[in-house]
């Protein structure tokens, strides 16, 4: 089954009296397990593109298509549920909830889940990730690359099939940005997740199985 | 730069820029129209208490009100006697509007009268005797009226309505507000009070011959005198209005404060990033005190329009009272001068300045990263803040235990509130925090937890809140429950069936029956009469007041004791007084000291055995037995009598035949219930004043409560967006915004509530004391107050978050999820 089907998604925006079309008749397919990176200039429309595949933009034609379930006939809360129960979210900036421990905000997505909280777990995969002497500190009291791996966590804590991560290095320096790629690499690995990740690093792009850039509205195999 | 930073900020953010002007102007309107308030009412009091005619100027009055032509007759030709001015007042209606006329004789007043008249005018050069009866005027009164000077005054007394013109329209001083002069020839025929007068001004008189030649039943004091005691007649309620002044003064500016405060720390890591990028600590400085300033600057501006056109509804609604209760009614408007409007305005920037100190001040410590990265400040902890609270607290209760003053009370009471106010932020997050960790895995919880992350931004907020809600609450709880302690006192006191008096309206036409020895005999004698009582009240030269009672067995349950042993065999023998609860505070007198009561018989001394509970007067009385009183005033008259009929008398049979074979209407009577009634009602007409100041600082709460949660839940937009990236349903956030405010809101009250009932017990156990020297008996706090502005609250709470809810509910999840 694939995890990610887009089929002639078309998704444009007004700018004053003209329309912009960002994606046009764009087609894309993601395996099971699978991991593709996406490349493109900036403002091609790679976020609108992982939007979209999350359910929270919806296209203006065509058909998206996650584990075989049409996102745009769901309505809201139905597509609330699907997202949090199959997907998990990187965002480029973090966004970790401030008044929240490290531990607390990988604990979020259990929660929104409706799934119990196992303590160890959470601890386990934080160890995974090198993170589990942080996890009482607060956003605030936390590197960059500890952000970005509280929220790997937090992504992966609900075992999701399909991850979506939207420059997850964009904010880090080198070294931290392969330590982070690693622990990724592995846990997908692991646990048999897909995922679709927006880059501009080609070490990012190297733990994937294929790069796909993104170009006027649609997608062409890296050369 | 700097204004182009703050202009796109509040572009993208329309609607927090007009909470922060909602906020500040309100906070400004609440100083604005309680200042005004303040100062027109406390004009008015003095237009009350204003002298008619020069301070030296002695007037001669009666018990009664009335002056017969025969004693000024009598008067006139005693050996010795000065030129007596004889003069009368009449209350008359003009527009439905109180006014007094008071009629002279021009001729011989024309010396006394021209200080109130104004330069350039005098009495007799203005009013025509010979001519048709007119009035004189003054300009402000005139302009009140919105006439013109060649315009008719329809002037009504006692049912009847007569067209009088205006004669002259003068300067006039503020004791000719809401005054028409005329001639009393002229007066007594329109009128029809032949031979009546109100009281005879005399210049040129010693108090020696005054002592000496007056009747007992008059009585004479110089205008100062009269205005002093007019002026301390008015102490407390001045006191009062000032310590509700100042403390409207600090909620309102606290609320700006908060308002102001929420945007900076709201931006924090902005901030921290332009430092980042090369903004120097000075030129920060320079952008949030511009930015502060200017909300502060016209949030202000429109404060002071909204609290003088507040100023002007409430005075509307407390002007009628005012009048009543210290008579003459005063031309009551706000005089709204720009040196106030400056001050208040300067207040309002003062804290736009205070609120810039802690970020520019840490932009000047810390390194820009350090800004960016670092959570703001969270405040005091819970020891830190009730440690530095607690230090307020017990000196403002030192100070309020220690002093006996109204100012250091005030003081005490401040410094308790300020202690209150510091204590609160911690306080109240600490038990969110409790409450969510006591729930970790529901939605409740979790709610709670994730509001601590704004605690810096709203804990000011908070605690101007739940100022504002506990002083609403505490002043009404405070009026309510003197309103119970006036209602159980006057029940208690009002013992006999039926209060008999003279009917003065009668009195007029009829020669006048005496409240003698033998009316009141013949009034016992009507079958049914199980027991009578009588006072007599006299005020004495130096202002003190003597009550002289006749008190038969059943009166005495009437009397609640506060110190001493109420001695009643002393009493009855003429050894031993009582005194008020006002008059022993006042006078400074305790169970077994001593008062020395000036007599015809010269000065004696009484032995004061008790104090007892009485609120009708701040002056305070002495209450004294009427035997002894007769003795030494030989003054036969009592002022009323009580009656106690048998248990199997029916009231409304007994007066049928009291009015057929006694006196027939010449009498009047008024029952406990009606005596009850109308206390009440005085009550009522005078708390207004207080009403309305705790609706104003109440609304103010409202308005406060509603633009600090309505910010918060603009300003969380983003941390929404990511709960609903990662899974909460729209449902689900509204439901958390819900528990957020209403938690929000909950917390206020339940901060404000114990406040509240701390604010009635100082304010009724020590300002009232303070001010108006008797004290509220403590019993349980009325809960209406509770009862209107619990729900009234949480209602406001619940509509200040749905609207944030519904708006992040309902936009597109991207906008909110993007960074900015
Ligand atoms: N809400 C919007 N309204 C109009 N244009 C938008 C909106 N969101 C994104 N765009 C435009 O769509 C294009 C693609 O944006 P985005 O998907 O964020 O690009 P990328 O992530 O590849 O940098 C950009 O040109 C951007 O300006
Ligand atoms: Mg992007």
């Amino acid at each position: 089954m694939t995890a990610l089907a887009f089929r002639s998604v078309t998704r444009q925006y007004s700018a004053g009296s003209s329309q912009v079309h960002v994606l046009d008749q764009l087609e894309l397919d993601v395996a099971e397990g699978q991991r593709i990176a996406i490349m493109g200039a900036s403002g091609s429309g790679k976020s609108t593109l992982l939007h979209l595949a999350a359910g929270m933009d919806l296209p203006d034609e065509g058909r998206i298509e996650v584990f075989g379930t049409a996102v745009s006939e769901l309505d809201e809360p139905e597509r609330t549920r699907f997202r949090a129960s199959r997907m998990g979210l990187v965002f480029q900036d973090y966004n970790l909830i401030d008044s929240l421990t490290a531990f607390e905000n990988i604990e979020l997505a259990l929660w929104l889940t409706d799934q119990a909280v196992s303590k160890s777990e959470v601890v386990a995969l934080a160890g995974e990730l090198g993170i589990e002497p942080v996890l009482d500190r607060r956003p605030g009291q936390l590197s960059g690359g500890e952000q970005q791996r509280v929220a790997i966590a937090r992504a992966l804590i609900h075992k999701p099939n399909l991850i979506l991560a939207d420059e997850p290095t964009g904010s880090l320096d080198q070294d931290t940005a392969n330590d982070v790629l690693h622990v990724l690499q592995q846990s997908l690995q692991d646990r048999q997740c897909a995922m679709v990740m927006v880059t501009h690093s080609d070490a990012a792009a190297a733990i994937c199985d294929q790069i796909q850039v993104l170009d006027h509205g649609r997608l062409v195999p890296a050369a | 730069m700097q204004a182009r930073i703050t202009h796109r900020f509040f572009k993208r953010h329309l609607g927090q820029l007009l909470l922060a002007l909602t906020g500040i102007a309100a906070g400004i309107a609440v100083v604005t129209g309680v200042a005004l308030l303040r100062g027109a009412l406390l004009e008015s009091l003095d237009a009350a208490g204003s002298v008619l005619v020069g301070e030296q100027t002695i007037s001669v009055r009666s018990e009664t009100g009335r002056v017969s032509v025969r004693q000024y007759a009598d008067l006139a030709v005693k050996p010795g006697a000065p030129d007596w001015i004889p003069v009368l007042r009449l209350p008359v209606q003009v527009n439905g509007q109180r006014f007094e006329i008071v009629a002279v004789d021009p001729l011989v007043a024309g010396a006394a009268t021209s200080p109130m008249l104004g330069p350039g005018s005098s009495l007799a050069s203005t009013i025509d005797m010979n001519g048709p009866a007119s009035l004189v005027i003054a300009n402000r009164t005139l302009n009140a009226l919105g006439l013109d000077a060649d315009d008719e005054l329809v002037v009504e007394h006692q049912g009847q309505v007569v067209e009088l013109p205006i004669a002259a329209v003068v300067e006039g001083d503020r004791s000719m507000d809401r005054r028409l002069l005329m001639d009393i020839t002229q007066a007594q025929a329109l009128f029809g009070s032949r031979g009546e007068l109100s009281e005879l001004w005399t210049a040129s008189v010693s108090s020696d011959w005054l002592d000496e030649h007056l009747p007992p039943d008059l009585v004479w004091q110089t205008s100062a005198e009269r205005r002093d005691s007019a002026a301390s007649l008015t102490a407390g309620m001045r006191a009062n209005l000032t310590a509700m002044s100042l403390l409207a003064l600090a909620t309102g500016m606290f609320v700006v404060y908060s308002v102001l405060n929420f945007l900076i720390v709201q931006r924090r890591h902005d901030f921290g990033m332009l430092r980042a990028l090369g903004l120097p600590p000075s030129g920060l400085l320079k952008l949030l005190l511009s930015e502060s300033l200017l909300l502060a600057a016209f949030g202000g501006l429109i404060g002071l329009v909204i609290g003088t056109w507040l100023a002007d509804q409430l005075l509307a609604l407390v002007a009628q009272p005012v009048g009543e209760l210290y008579g003459q009614l005063p031309l009551v408007e706000s005089a709204p001068s720009p040196g106030l409007y400056t001050a208040i305005w300067l207040l309002g920037l003062g804290a736009a300045i205070l609120v810039s100190v802690p970020l520019v001040r840490e932009a000047y410590r810390v390194p820009p990263g350090r800004l960016v990265r670092s959570q703001p400040p969270r405040g005091w902890t819970l020891v830190q803040a009730l440690g530095f609270g607690l230090f307020p607290m017990l000196a403002g209760g030192l100070l309020l235990l220690l002093s006996s003053g109204l100012t250091a009370a005030l003081a005490g009471l401040f410094l308790i509130l300020s202690g209150m106010v510091m204590m609160m932020p911690a306080a109240g997050f600490g038990l969110l925090a409790w409450l969510g960790h006591l729930m970790p895995r529901s939605l409740w919880g979790r709610s709670l937890v994730l509001l601590q992350s704004s605690r810096s931004r709203i804990a000011p907020a908070l605690a101007a809140l739940t100022l504002a809600l506990a002083l609403a609450m505490g002043m009404a709880m405070m009026i309510l429950g003197f309103r119970v302690a006036l209602d159980d006192w006057v029940g208690r006191l009002l013992q006999a069936d039926v209060y008999i008096s003279v009917d003065r309206t009668e009195q007029a036409v009829t020669p006048a029956v005496q409240l003698d020895d033998q009316t009141i005999g013949r009034i016992a004698a009507q079958d049914g009469v199980a027991a009578w009582s009588s006072i007599r009240q006299r005020r004495l030269a130096d202002g003190r007041r003597i009550a002289a009672y006749d008190l038969p067995e059943q009166a005495w349950p009437g009397f609640e004791w506060i110190d001493g042993t109420p001695d009643r065999g002393q009493f009855e023998a003429g050894l031993a007084v009582f005194v008020t609860e006002p008059f022993a505070r006042n006078q400074d007198v305790a169970p077994d000291g001593v008062i020395e009561i000036p007599t015809p018989q010269g000065q004696k001394q009484l032995r004061v055995a008790a104090v007892y509970r009485d609120y009708s007067s701040d002056q305070g009385v002495i209450a004294m037995n009427g035997v002894q009183y007769r003795d030494w005033f030989d003054d036969p008259i009592r002022d009323s009598v009580g009656v106690y009929l048998q248990p199997d008398q029916p009231l409304t049979a007994w007066l049928d035949d009291l009015s057929e074979k006694v006196f027939a209407r010449q009498l009047s009577w008024i029952t406990p219930a009606e005596v009850r009634q109308q206390s009440l009602d005085v009550f009522d007409r005078t708390f207004r004043i207080s009403w309305a100041l705790a609706l104003l600082v109440g609304l103010i709460a409202l308005i406060a409560l509603t633009s600090a949660l309505l910010a918060l839940g603009l300003e969380r937009a983003r941390e929404y967006a990511t709960l609903r990236a990662l899974g909460l349903s729209p449902q689900g956030l509204m439901q958390l915004i819900m528990v957020q405010t209403g938690g929000l809101t909950l917390l206020a009250l339940t901060l404000a509530v114990p406040m509240a009932l701390l604010m009635d017990i100082m304010l009724s156990s020590s300002i009232q004391p303070r001010a108006f020297g008797w004290s509220v008996p403590l019993d349980w706090p009325p809960l209406a107050p509770l009862v209107w502005t619990v729900p009234l609250a949480v209602l406001a709470g619940l509509l200040a978050g749905v609207y944030p809810a519904l708006r992040i509910v309902r936009s597109p999840l991207i906008r909110n999820l993007r960074a900015d």
